[in-house]
């Protein structure tokens, strides 16, 4: 299939597309955990609610870097303008050829639904985003590893990852665990219109139920860091 | 309005919960109302007034009543407890109920017991008639997805759970199959049945599968290429086991699935055709597909599907007789011999059918759904874990990588199924036609011999075909070896001298090449002998410009001369010329000193040349006369 050879200009088809509400930008995820004994049970329950079930489950093994984004010298001030924006940057240790991603994670909508939704944007980004967003003033925040599983089932993303700590004199192979327990991450990516996709997720989640509790995380709940 | 008001108000019954009212103020009650019609109200609310101040008359009395019943001690009036009347003991009655519904109760765990114990005798017997529902359920289950709605079982045949986006639902229903109706029912494990007997089947389904009717039969996609108007092969529609009467459901899914795969592929291809536009446009009517693969060839793929009920519909082939007709009656005739699904490949209709169907092209053709099936599972996962799902690992790096238009436009592109089945019935007529252009030559010379070894292994695209020209028993003196790769419209020969040589998919392009090299090979070949027989080469030239025009490439000389220098052969051959043999002597046997030449030297300037008449030699073959020629020259 070609695209159409009349391709109007880029800045148009992009605002058409966010006008009419079309760009997949909305996350909905929920967020579990599981202690690591236990991790084998629900990677074998995950890989037969999963598709492909017949070919082990994929591993992944992510650096993300975060990056603080706001005026540093405006004096504090309660609300969410002071917090600044936050980038995270993240790169396949075990794909270097893969080019970086680059995302910005919203706040979570306020709202009853299934799931936590929020907005998300990613930009496959090239290598040196690092030094462009130090050079845009960003700060680093923290970097931490991620590594695990990633499985699919439709549309639905499901990451099982243990989060590991970054610092000097830790190799690929030795990582020093932040936790004794795996994050078990369901989310989906849908556009503003389509939100039935969320309750997808939900009966993934209640498949899950006695192993892992899935959850909506409400991280304002969680006090301030 | 006052008259409305009047006609609501006179429905008022303010006596009607007055059941109580005794029987003489009833008696009452009737006598005014027997009177009313007969006075005209004075004013419309007067029938109102009455019945109010009726009911306020009877308000009264039963307040003065309850007033004296009330009084303590009481004095005129006393309420007594009314003694209810006894009521009779109908003892037998009861009896009988209670009998009933005992019997009832054990008529219903007598029947309960006895379908357990037949049940349990059925389980210990080994050749049970009919198999246990719930036993073949779950046999059903292992191979199929079911899904239970309401009361009934669905099952799902559709090859949705694989990556199809066909929007056939492709759903079929299972219920228990009844032991006392249906055909299957009668025919038990020793009843003897007329026809519908099957050895194969001695123990009787208790599931029955029934599928929707338009998948119901077998179905097939025909494809086949065919010349214009003029057989290219020659062989009859064969038609598969056609459904007749009752199978087992395994068998009966599995074909309603191929139906369904069928019916896919075809709508698919059938989508293509209409929306590619290649110069020669391709043909979609009713259920068959033609496709111009060469100047003059056709392809042909067409759906045949059969319904259980004989009837054929589909293509089988346009006004050709009736093929596939005629294998379905003897199908269904035919019991005693082989009926179901073991009928012999039976020849349809009177005359052969003119189209072969071509098997390994429908196998490539679900080869190829298959791998769409399979793409649309297998996109590979995104890493680092935030890249969004479902895109190729290239088109991620699009953007970073600063890939410009057309190279995002190359990565969406796709060929389609039709396209990619084109290339390959392509290759196959071009690799068929070579074949055959190959074996053809060979059959036509025996001097030299042409020896072709295919590759067993290639892709549907590309095959490979080695030629080594010999001459027997010469065949260490000169091998001439060429190689030609045979893609889809194009070959490519490569020589043994490098020379590369890229060719239309026209056969006589070919045969040319080959005769040019058998040429060659001939002069090539003589040489090499020379050396071994002590001759010298005077001269050899490839490409000769005098003698008769050749159609196409040119002709070839070599000169001899004997190790004593006294004789010389000549051999000139072109692809389309046999050769012919020329020999001269020096001195030259008939050399008479004339008045222009006088002296006697220059009798050494050699002889006219004499042609050889090779036919008539001995030898074998071209190589051997001119052996033993030279034998013969140099004694």
């Amino acid at each position: 299939m070609a695209l159409p050879m009349s391709v109007p200009h880029v800045g148009e088809t992009i605002e058409s597309a966010i006008k009419n509400q079309i760009v997949p930008d909305q996350e909905f995820l929920l967020q579990g955990s599981v202690l690591d004994t236990s991790l084998g049970v629900v990677i074998d329950r995950l890989r037969g609610l999963c598709d492909n079930a017949d070919i082990p489950p994929e591993t992944f093994h992510d650096h993300e870097v975060v990056y603080l984004l706001k005026d540093f010298n405006a004096p504090v001030t309660p609300g969410p303008a002071a917090q600044g924006v936050m980038l995270r940057v993240r790169r396949a240790v075990d794909h270097p050829e893969l080019p970086y991603q680059l995302r910005y994670v919203g706040y979570p909508e306020l709202g009853n639904y299934p799931a936590l939704l929020r907005n998300c944007l990613d930009v496959p980004v090239s290598s040196n985003v690092c030094e462009f967003l130090q050079e845009l003033g960003a700060k680093l925040d923290h970097e931490f590893m991620a590594k695990g599983y990633i499985m699919k089932k439709g549309r639905i993303k499901v990451t099982v990852f243990k989060m590991y700590k970054v610092g000097a004199g830790m190799s690929k192979d030795n990582l020093e665990p932040l936790t004794m327990s795996h994050m078990v991450e369901l989310s989906v990516l849908t556009t503003k219109t389509d939100m039935s996709v969320a309750d997808d997720l939900r009966a993934l989640a209640d498949q899950l139920k006695p192993l892992v509790q899935l959850e909506r995380m409400d991280y304002r709940r969680l006090g301030p860091p | 309005m006052s008259e409305n008001l009047t006609q609501l108000a006179r429905k008022i019954d303010f006596a009607t919960d007055g059941e109580e009212v005794t029987t003489e103020e009833k008696k009452e009650e009737e006598e005014e109302e027997e009177k009313q019609p007969f006075q005209q109200p004075h004013w419309p609310l007067e029938d109102v007034r009455n019945k109010i101040r009726q009911a306020f008359t009877e308000m009264s009395v039963l307040h003065d009543l309850l007033v004296i019943v009330k009084q303590k001690p009481p004095v005129y009036m006393v309420l007594d407890p009314v003694q209810a009347e006894p009521l009779e003991q109908k003892n037998y009655i009861q009896f009988l109920a209670l009998k009933k519904s005992l019997q009832s109760a054990a008529t219903i765990l007598l029947n309960g017991a006895e379908r357990l114990r037949t049940s349990q005798a059925e389980m210990g017997r080994p050749n049970r008639a009919v198999q246990d529902f719930h036993i073949e359920l779950l046999r059903l289950r292992q191979n199929w997805r079911l899904k239970k709605i309401g009361n009934n079982i669905i099952g799902d045949l559709s090859y949705r759970s694989a990556g199809s986006m066909f929007r056939h639902t492709g759903i079929f229903e299972v219920s228990k199959a009844d032991e006392a109706s249906g055909p299957n029912a009668t025919v038990g494990p020793g009843a003897v049945s007329p026809v519908a007997t099957v050895p194969a089947r001695g123990i009787q389904s208790s599931l029955r599968v029934t599928v929707p009717t338009e998948l119901m039969g077998s179905a097939y996609i025909f494809v086949c290429i065919k010349k214009d108007e003029e057989d290219i092969c020659s062989a009859q529609l064969t038609s598969s086991d056609f459904v007749a009467g009752d199978i087992p459901w395994q068998q009966k899914l599995e074909k309603a699935q191929n139906v369904l795969f069928c019916k896919e592929l075809f709508n698919q291809l059938a989508r293509e055709a209409v929306k590619l536009t290649p110069s020669i446009p391709h043909l979609v009517v009713g259920n068959q597909i033609t496709a111009t693969i060469f100047p003059g060839i056709h392809l042909l793929v067409g759906l045949c599907h059969s319904d259980g009920k004989n009837n054929v519909r589909g293509k089988a082939t346009a006004g050709q007789g009736p093929p596939v007709v005629g294998g379905q009656t003897s199908n269904v005739v035919g019991g005693g011999s082989g009926s179901g699904g073991l009928g012999p490949a039976t020849v349809g209709g009177p005359g052969p059918s003119k189209y072969k169907h071509e098997h390994d092209l429908e196998h490539s053709l679900h080869q190829l759904l298959h791998r769409v099936y399979h793409h649309s599972f297998q996109h590979p996962l995104p890493h680092p874990v935030y890249a969004p799902m479902g895109m190729s690992k290239r088109r991620r790096a699009a953007g970073p990588e600063g890939m410009d238009k057309n190279q995002v436009i190359s990565l969406m592109k796709e060929q389609t199924l039709l396209e990619q089945i084109i290339r390959q019935v392509q290759h196959n007529f071009l690799r068929l036609r070579t074949m055959y252009v190959i074996d053809q030559l060979a059959a036509e010379f025996k001097d030299p011999l042409i020896v072709s070894h295919w590759n067993a292994f290639n892709s549907p695209t590309q095959s490979c075909v080695k030629i080594n020209i010999v001459t027997q028993g010469y065949d260490s003196v000169l091998r001439t070896k060429l190689v030609i790769h045979i893609f889809e419209r194009t070959l490519k020969c490569i020589c043994r001298d490098g020379k590369i040589m890229t060719m239309s998919f026209e056969p006589q392009e070919l045969r040319n090449l080959i005769l040019c090299q058998i040429s060659q090979h001939n002069m090539a070949a003589l040489q090499a002998l020379a050396k071994y027989t002590g001759w010298t080469l005077l001269s050899s030239e490839q490409n000769i410009g005098t003698g008769a025009i050749e159609p196409l490439g040119n002709a070839s000389t070599v000169m001899l001369a004997s190790p004593s220098g006294n004789k010389v052969i000549g051999v000139h051959s072109g692809p389309h010329q046999r050769v012919s043999v020329y020999v001269s002597s020096s001195p030259r046997p008939d050399f008479y000193p004339s008045t222009v030449v006088m002296e006697q030297r220059w009798e050494h300037l050699g002889s006219n040349w004499q042609e050889v008449r090779l036919d008539r030699m001995e030898g074998r073959n071209f190589l051997n006369k001119m052996e033993l020629l030279m034998a013969a020259l140099t004694a």
